[in-house]
């Protein structure tokens, strides 16, 4: 990844200057946020917590590495926390989703809607494998790494949503769309 | 990579946050710093005061046990001043009394000597009387 040869560069001397880190990162931090709760507003509130903690313990950063990942594992975090207290919230059906307000580009707009909301209503920590696995092209080792949790699990999480995701989607289109 | 993972990577794309949304963390973090100043500016001055008090009452307690330490001086002083002057007092008495003493010893042994010189030198009146 070549933020992290940047950020192995830069651990000599890393003065990070927040403003630029902001607009750097903001479309990450808030599309991870977004894509774990389906909340437009909540998915902008946790990302504006994560870039003000972020400022809180900016001169703590070591690297723009050490920088991207903090900020996927805090929003991941947060995230998962806010669905916590959500939980008991009235059900939502899964069209009502206030889901990425554009289009996926290069993908059948259909698909991608009934593709989020699928993905919104797998169980927390498996949706956040598959976020940071299809969204952030993390590899399942760097994801065990930032979840806190053993690489054998990240890859079963990552089967069996995948297997879940792939069956319900097809019930849905029929198999011809897969 | 199968065409249902496209399919979901497509769908799990970036997405751009809502319009103002940099500006509104910036000046959330400006308020941010603006609070931290002020409390650290208010817990320095807090501090600054207790060590004002703090300073105050180490000032009234050295100048309480300096007045104390100086009047229990200036008081033995005098205490001894006192018995210094009461004992020059005693010595002049004893000396006047002594000299009395002498002085008188002295006045009547003069009086008998003058006694003895009369007789000597005017012995006819020794004889008529």
């Amino acid at each position: 990844m070549s933020s992290t040869s940047l950020g192995q560069v830069a651990e000599v001397e890393f003065f990070p200057d927040f403003p630029t880190l902001l607009r750097q990162h903001q479309r990450m931090v808030f599309s991870i946020a977004l894509h774990l709760v389906s909340d437009r507003m909540a998915a902008e509130e946790i990302a504006q917590d994560v870039f003000l903690k972020l400022h809180q313990n900016l001169f703590s950063m070591k690297s723009a590495a050490h920088i991207e990942f903090w900020l996927r594992r805090v929003t991941v975090h947060r995230a998962i926390d806010y669905g916590r207290k959500h939980r008991n919230d009235p059900d939502v059906a899964l069209d009502e989703l206030q889901m990425p307000a554009t289009e996926a580009q290069n993908s059948d707009p259909f698909i991608a809607r009934r593709l989020q909301a699928l993905v919104a209503s797998l169980p927390e920590k498996a949706r956040a494998v598959v976020v940071l696995r299809y969204q952030e092209d993390l590899m399942p080792e760097e994801i065990a790494e930032l979840l806190e949790m053993p690489v054998g699990t990240v890859k079963s999480h990552l089967q069996r949503s995948l297997a879940m995701l792939r069956e319900k989607l097809g019930r849905t289109l029929g198999e011809a769309a897969l | 990579m199968t065409r249902f993972e496209d399919q979901l990577r497509a769908a799990l794309q970036h997405e751009e946050p809502p319009a103002g949304f940099a500006d509104r963390v910036l000046a959330r973090a400006a308020e941010q710093d603006e609070r931290r100043e002020r409390s650290l500016w208010f817990q320095f001055r807090n501090m600054f005061a207790v060590h004002r008090l703090r300073w105050a009452a180490a000032a009234v307690a050295i100048v309480v046990v300096a007045s104390g330490v100086g009047l229990r001086v200036e008081e033995q002083r005098r205490a001894e001043g006192e018995a210094a002057k009461r004992q020059v007092m005693l010595a002049l008495r004893i000396t006047g009394e002594k000299w009395q003493v002498v002085a008188k010893e002295i006045s009547g042994k003069t009086d008998t000597r003058t006694d003895q010189s009369d007789r000597n030198t005017h012995p006819d009146r020794e004889n008529q009387e």
